[in-house]
């Protein structure tokens, strides 16, 4: 699926929380409405200012990068798929390479914490349903408590099955996340810099 | 979740009541300083070429009161130049899907036609865009098209080159904080002198704080176009600033106009000045009521934005130290009433304006004149961007004809 820079959002990205995959659904027959252009797996960039128009600024601001639209697995760990908090795709892991795509699930599910997909959940999306996460650019992230080592800007960030750690040992591995823009401190958001491969799904 | 069974007798028999075509507003306000200004006479279609040039006359010729059979040295000095102003581009745009809605075409699209459609969204977009678009101009007009320097905190450069630039006088700064040096690219206060000048009044407090507006400083405004050959006939304030007049005017019992307002206030005239309530122009309190950018709700479009995302609301800013002949004053030399090295909080404003020095410059091209423009994806099979469009500049040729005071509440 091609980049899609032409689409309707619905919402602000960080309020979608859409029981369909095209974010409109029959209040009849719950069905979803196939109807409106949103599909999932669309993926778009956005610029800073748009990002600031497109933010429900109550939940959070919204910086320029990549945003995708995704359903979250039902597996997921609901608390754990919050403004900020690392998904982990399930298409591709260290043990699964025919997963479902564009099927993000939260990041204490261990088999998935190699994935090399990582993206940031922008709000709380209930398992199953379906939302916009990011994955490129200038992403706002929240850190585990406690973190392994003072945070300084520039720290590379990792994933684990508790959280977004701020680890003692900084090099870059599967894991990564990041590079720290802000200074990491433990249980806050900051804003970090992805460093995922852009990729298909 | 569906029931079992799927429609209850009620929802099996019988459709909601609902009114064919119909959906009330309760986003967008009115634009009346648009329409007031097209109202005048003021638009003046840019039939294109390299900017918008507007000749000014700015100096005299030499002369004295002679003895006949004296001689002069006759001599030349420049009397006249000119301002430029750029044509500045605006969009508004939606993805249209064609399975859901019509395209424009008038057949409808799968899902929004015949006898079963309430709405027709096609027509219902066409007709938000052109209120977006009218809501970034009527705000854009009140601020300024510059880019940001020394004395202009924010980068405006693509919009227009609206009232807050116009009328000053590069000494004072505006309701927005700003000070314009330069007005069409011309320096003002250099060569071709206070030509371009227009003097902000401030009517609060030496500490900053709001004031009170009143007969006084009414007369002040108009004195200070009428003293440059002006002719104000147009008074734009917001509903706040409208308030604050009408209080004033009728505690001293000096509105006895009861032309305009003899059944309800929505003009009153002073002085000749018809004075009306535009709830986009400059105010404090119209955020409380109206969602302003950059507030922004859940939905992340249900607030009023200009050109760049923000709005008209006014903010507290700094004075710098004021000047005269090189030593420090307290007081601004101009006559602004401006203190020095103060935090003002501008509060409400209002302009005295003389319609015929307005120009609006749309765009003769219609493609760029409230003109559509359709994009499609070119893979995908349904979704098209549409992009209403608008080329176009507002500004004043004769700024001194015009005056605006703020910093005052009800």
């Amino acid at each position: 699926m091609p980049l899609q820079q032409i689409l309707p959002t619905w919402l602000s990205l960080n309020s979608a929380n859409f029981s369909s995959p095209t974010g409109l659904t029959d209040f009849r027959t719950g069905l979803p409405f196939p109807a409106g252009g949103l599909n999932v797996g669309d993926y778009f960039d956005i610029t800073q200012q748009e990002g600031m128009q497109l933010s429900n600024t109550s939940v959070g601001t919204l910086l320029a990068g990549r945003y995708r639209f995704v359903q979250v697995d039902s597996g997921a760990t609901a608390a754990n798929v919050a403004t900020g908090t690392i998904g982990m795709f399930k298409s591709l892991t260290s043990t699964n390479y025919a997963g479902p795509i564009n099927n993000v699930t939260s990041y204490d599910m261990a088999l998935t914490l190699n994935s090399p997909r990582k993206c940031v959940f922008l709000n709380p999306v209930t398992p199953g349903n379906f939302g916009f996460v990011q994955e490129l650019g200038d992403a706002t992230v929240l850190l585990k408590t406690p973190i392994s080592k003072a945070g300084a800007i520039g720290d590379i960030l990792n994933i684990t099955s508790t959280g977004l750690d701020d680890p003692a040992s900084q090099t870059i591995v599967p894991s990564t996340v990041g590079v720290a823009v802000q200074t990491p401190v433990a249980g806050t958001l900051i804003v970090c810099q992805l460093t995922a491969p852009a990729f298909q799904e | 979740m569906p029931t079992d069974p799927l429609y209850n007798e009620i929802d099996a028999s019988n459709l909601e009541s609902v009114r064919k075509n119909v959906v009330f507003n309760n986003l967008f306000v009115d634009t009346p300083f648009q329409a007031k200004l097209r109202r005048a006479g003021v638009w003046d279609e840019f039939l294109g070429g390299a900017g918008m040039m507007e000749g000014i006359l700015y100096g005299r010729t030499q002369g004295a009161a002679v003895e006949p059979g004296q001689t002069v040295t006759v001599t030349r000095q420049q009397i006249n130049t000119g301002i430029k102003f750029l044509p500045k581009a605006y969009a508004t745009w939606y993805p249209l899907d064609d399975w859901e809605m019509d395209d424009g075409s008038g057949t409808g699209g799968v899902i929004n036609s015949g006898p079963a459609k309430i709405v027709d969204e096609y027509q219902l977009y066409m007709e938000t865009m052109v209120m977006t678009m009218n809501t970034m101009q009527e705000m854009d007009s009140f601020r300024h098209g510059q880019p940001s320097s020394a004395t202009v905190s924010d980068n405006r450069i693509k919009t227009i080159n609206g009232l807050d630039e116009a009328l000053n006088n590069g000494i004072d700064p505006s309701v927005y904080g700003n000070i314009y040096t330069s007005y069409g690219a011309q320096a003002r206060n250099g060569n071709i002198g206070t030509a371009l000048n227009s003097t902000p009044l401030y009517l609060g407090t030496t500490t900053g704080g709001p004031g009170q507006i009143d007969v006084a400083a009414l007369m002040q405004l108009w004195s200070q176009c009428k003293v440059t050959g002006g002719n104000p006939t147009l008074g734009i304030t917001n509903v706040f600033g409208f308030k604050a007049i009408a209080v004033a005017l009728d505690a001293q019992r000096r509105d006895i106009s009861n032309v305009k307002h003899d059944i309800k206030w929505d003009g009153l005239v002073f002085n000749g000045v018809d004075i009306y309530a535009d709830p986009l122009a400059p105010s404090a309190q119209a955020q409380n009521y109206i969602e302003l950018a950059p507030q922004n709700t859940a939905g992340g479009n249900t607030n009023l934005a200009d050109g760049v995302g923000s709005s008209t609301t006014t903010v507290s800013f700094t004075t710098p130290q004021f000047t005269k002949n090189g030593v420090n004053v307290a007081t601004s030399p101009t006559g602004s009433n401006l203190p020095s090295l103060t935090t003002i909080q501008p509060s409400e404003t209002l302009y005295f304006l003389e319609p015929e020095s307005f120009k609006i410059r749309p765009t003769n091209k219609k493609g760029w004149n409230f003109g559509l423009r359709r994009a499609p994806m070119p893979n995908n099979v349904s979704i098209d961007a549409l992009f209403m469009r608008l080329g176009t500049n507002l500004y004043n040729v004769q700024p001194r004809h015009n005056a605006y005071a703020f910093g005052f509440t009800a």
